[in-house]
């Protein structure tokens, strides 16, 4: 789970309202407020709803739900002329590149913490880890384009982040802690990923580090955004969750060239839904027009398109509609759980009890009658208090955990009888008669 | 006023005449033992009838080095006496007493030494030694050290005195029944009528016998069978399924992502064993990489057999329920399944690698999110609680999804489990054509509420205490 720090003064210019009514209706959204403090609240939201892991996505969302600006967001691009070239070797290593340009950045201490645990945040939860997805900020006017994503000898020297020194990649992977952090994702290539700069200056070393040259600090006012991995559309995501988010804060997207393709586009995507199929879903009556109006407060272009149809433009940063039932959730949310009608189903039904636990149901009470009291021992256990402990051979069709986590719990119970001694053990001094069932 | 036994008024009968004695005395005249007359008197003496006064007397025997004392003088005493002006260790060391002796005249600090020489302090005298010696006393301090040094042993003996109280000699001259009482009836003796003669043994309803323990079922099975109970009244049917589940039903029918972080080796136990796919898990490979033909995109990148063949101790009974669904695609369908699921998880006080889940799904025809809303609240308030409130969640294998929260007294909202609709993408491939409402919720949770644990594993690693004196009958407040 994301925990994402929300700077009341901050987050209360970017909603254009107060701090209680946001954190009173926060949760309907979908989070948990984990904690508030007196300058900030930290609150939980779920891995589905990357573009909520900053406070710019938090505001933008949080207008919508409040009617405070509702509809499509909208994120004008226009061309930066920067290009990058790709380097086919590149294809097994790590191929998918994606970039931005962003430009009249102002950065003060909320804003540059911001951006950077929302890096932090999308590397977890879209990145997997920075092996699917990894992302690297820098100062554009350290640079000079084009930009090249090549794939370098493992020898190739040069600053990185935090330090003074050239270094090999190899060394870096070995020495530096971001190095031995995610020297796994690597490693095992002939060649490095490395992004340059025409001068052969480096900006980044995906998925592991930055160079020093290039690095943000509160007086940088364009950003060159460098997204490298494996999959292209978690890329595109992190790229277009990062530039709207950026975009909130008042800076300006403008769009480079990557083989000849001009991205970011910040474009919606089109879906077209039944307004009747939401309506069975949900179990609540809507017409194109409320649904239409319940879209736009989660911040969807929607229009009605017929009677039961409505034209959906979804935003770019919304990663996890992938399907009409996604669109449907966020009409629920709209709505309000609290004033759909929770009526249990009309379908009369019988109940019955499977076999397996009316037998077991029995022999717990002929032992509980014979007076024996009911343990619930824990089903992993170990081969030594199966067998070792019992002086018998081990069972040939024992399952075993691949990875256990102690060595108490490295297989499946095979028999009961041991377990019920080692409840005894445990309770050595109380006399008793004690009996377990599966 | 309490009822006197037999053995009380005999000896109240007694103490009538002869006022106050000690309890061998008693005895003799009650044809008892001596103890047995102490434990009648300290009944006599609850009632305030008698008296009991303990009488300690501290004996003292010598030793036979404390006999040769007693002769010729402490060590200590024999030492004293001989040292003379200009006496040097040298000399005393040749003493018979000195070995003893010198250490006893250094520790009470009756001589020193100056030079070679060991001088007496002024006025130096172990007099009060033996004194006690002779005459010891329990009280004095030198006694007390001799005893210390293990001279004297020290005994006790203990005598009992009872006395008869005013009350008791006002209450024994009223006149007691001294005949023999009578504890257990016989047929006879109620049908010739003979028992309204006799003196029949009085008995406390009120004082509580020994405490008895039945055999019991464990308290957590007794919450498990409750929710059990309420769920086959609310018409669901049971499911019972294995803890070993291929991955293909653990994960993938359920539209988890191959990458997903909760399939990773951190999270679930993985077996060595693999089982073949079943018929048809190529619709399910379509949908996790192009959304099989719904309005879904799928995930993309490219779905691996091997990955779901492989077998893991199942993270959730889903992976069986979504298999009853799959053979029983025919509405209605209302089933619940309680049974152990495994996370990988370090072992701590509030989280175990394995747990009880309880999980319900209803499929029917014309089901909403709406209706999966009604049987969370019906099944809560069953349950006890009585506010139960809905918030969005997530899952990956519904939408919507929720949490649902629910009031405790002294504890406010806390989360009581998930549920959803099943997405298009689970069910669609099984052949699954109406919605699928689901919900769970960890069975533990409840338990250690209600149970007031501090540590999980008590559950599981209980102790016969715990087992024995837990009610089996809670008295509910607000479903804890």
């Amino acid at each position: 789970m994301a925990v994402i720090s929300l700077p009341y003064k901050y987050l209360e210019r970017l909603t254009r309202t107060d701090r209680k009514t946001i954190l009173d209706k926060v949760a309907l959204i979908g989070s948990d407020v984990e904690r508030t403090e007196e300058d900030h609240a930290d609150v939980e939201f779920f891995p589905d709803r990357p573009d909520l892991f900053s406070p710019e996505g938090v505001a933008r969302a949080m207008r919508g739900f409040l009617e405070i600006e509702t509809g499509l967001p909208s994120y004008p691009v226009k061309p930066s002329g920067i290009s990058f070239t790709v380097d086919p070797k590149l294809a097994d290593i790590r191929p998918v590149l994606g970039a931005a340009v962003i430009r009249g950045v102002e950065f003060d201490d909320e804003s540059i913490q911001s951006i950077m645990s929302l890096q932090e945040s999308l590397h977890w939860a879209v990145g997997r880890g920075r092996s699917k997805v990894a992302i690297g900020i820098h100062d554009l006017d350290t640079v000079r384009p084009p930009f090249h994503y090549i794939a370098s000898p493992r020898e190739r020297r040069f600053v990185p982040l935090d330090y003074s020194q050239a270094m090999t990649m190899d060394e870096i992977l070995l020495e530096h802690p971001k190095g031995r952090d995610y020297a796994k994702i690597v490693r095992d290539f002939p060649l490095f990923p490395l992004i340059v700069d025409e001068e052969d200056h480096v900006l980044s070393f995906p998925p592991i580090i930055n160079g020093e040259r290039t690095r943000v600090t509160i007086d940088t006012k364009n950003i060159l955004l460098d997204t490298t991995g494996t999959d292209k559309r978690a890329v595109g995501v992190a790229v277009n969750i990062i530039c709207t988010a950026m975009a909130e804060a008042g800076a300006t997207i403008e769009s480079v060239g990557i083989g000849g393709v001009q991205t970011p586009t910040l474009a919606p995507v089109e879906r077209t839904v039944s307004v009747s199929e939401c309506s069975r879903l949900l179990g609540v009556e809507l017409t194109a027009s409320s649904m239409a109006s319940l879209l736009q407060k989660m911040r969807f272009g929607a229009e009605p398109a017929g009677s039961d149809r409505l034209k959906v433009h979804v935003p770019c940063y919304r990663a996890d509609i992938m399907h009409d039932w996604d669109l449907f959730e966020d009409v629920a949310i709209a709505y309000g759980y609290d004033k759909i009608q929770d009526l249990p189903p009309k379908t009369y039904t019988v109940g019955k009890p499977h076999p397996v636990q009316v037998h077991a149901a029995i022999a717990r009470e002929v032992f509980c009658g014979l007076g024996y009291l009911e343990v619930m021992p824990f089903t992993l256990t170990s081969e030594d208090v199966l067998y070792t402990n019992m002086q018998r051979p081990e069972n040939p069709g024992v399952l075993r955990v691949m990875h256990p986590i102690s060595i108490d719990n490295t297989v499946v119970r095979t028999d009961l009888l041991p377990l019920l001694l080692e409840f005894l053990t445990m309770n050595r001094t109380a006399s008793s008669r004690s009996a377990s069932l599966p | 006023m309490a009822e006197l036994t037999q053995n009380e008024k005999r000896l109240l009968a007694t103490l009538e005449k002869e006022k106050k004695a000690d309890a061998p005395y008693l005895a003799g005249l009650l044809g008892a033992t001596p103890e047995a007359v102490v434990q009648w008197a300290h009944l006599a003496q609850d009632n305030g009838f008698a008296t009991v006064e303990r009488n300690v007397a501290k004996e003292f025997t010598y030793t036979d080095e404390a006999k040769v004392y007693v002769q010729k003088g402490l060590p200590e005493t024999q030492l004293l006496r001989d040292i003379l002006p200009g006496t040097t260790l040298a000399d005393l060391q040749k003493h018979q007493a000195f070995k003893i002796g010198f250490g006893q005249l250094r520790k009470k600090g009756l001589v020193k030494v100056e030079g070679t020489s060991i001088v007496k302090v002024p006025g130096a005298s172990t007099e009060v030694y033996e004194h006690a010696l002779k005459n010891p006393s329990a009280t004095d301090p030198a006694t007390i050290e001799i005893v210390r040094r293990g001279l004297l042993q020290e005994t006790e003996t203990v005598r009992y005195i009872i006395a008869i109280t005013p009350q008791g000699l006002t209450f024994a001259q009223k006149g007691l029944d001294l005949r023999g009482e009578t504890g257990t009836l016989t047929r006879e003796q109620i049908i010739s009528g003979e028992w309204k003669d006799l003196n029949l043994r009085k008995y406390d309803v009120t004082k509580l016998p020994k405490k008895a323990y039945p055999g019991k079922v464990h308290p957590y099975q007794r919450i498990i069978a409750e929710m059990r109970e309420i769920l086959l009244e609310m018409g669901f049917e049971e499911l019972y399924g294995g803890i070993v589940q291929q991955s293909f039903w653990n994960f993938d029918a359920l539209f988890q992502p191959q990458d997903h972080p909760a399939r990773e080796m951190q999270d679930t136990f993985y077996l060595r064993e693999t089982l073949p796919l079943p018929e048809g898990y190529e619709n399910v490979k379509a949908m996790h990489e192009s959304g099989g033909g719904t309005s879904s995109t799928g995930w993309g990148g490219t779905w691996k057999e091997e990955k779901a063949e492989q077998c893991v101790l199942r993270t959730h009974t889903t992976s069986v329920s979504i298999q009853h669904l799959a053979k029983n695609p025919v509405p209605p369908v209302k089933a619940f399944c309680i049974g152990r699921v495994y996370r990988r998880e370090t072992i701590d006080t509030t989280h175990l690698a394995e747990f009880e889940q309880l999980e319900g799904i209803v499929m029917d025809e014309g089901v909403t999110f709406g209706n999966l809303l009604g049987i969370l609240r019906e099944f809560y308030h069953r349950m006890g609680f009585t506010g139960v409130r809905f918030k969005p969640s997530y899952y990956p294998y519904t939408e919507p999804s929720l949490d649902a929260e629910v009031y405790v007294d002294g504890i406010g909202w806390i989360e009581m489990g998930g549920a959803g609709v099943f997405r298009e993408e689970v069910t669609a491939p099984l052949g699954i054509n109406y919605p699928v409402l689901a919900w769970g919720l960890g069975v533990s949770r409840i338990a250690m509420l209600r149970l007031d644990l501090k540590d999980l594993r008590y559950l599981h690693r209980s102790d016969v205490a715990f087992l024995r004196e837990t009610p089996s009958l809670r008295k509910t407040k607000g479903g804890i």
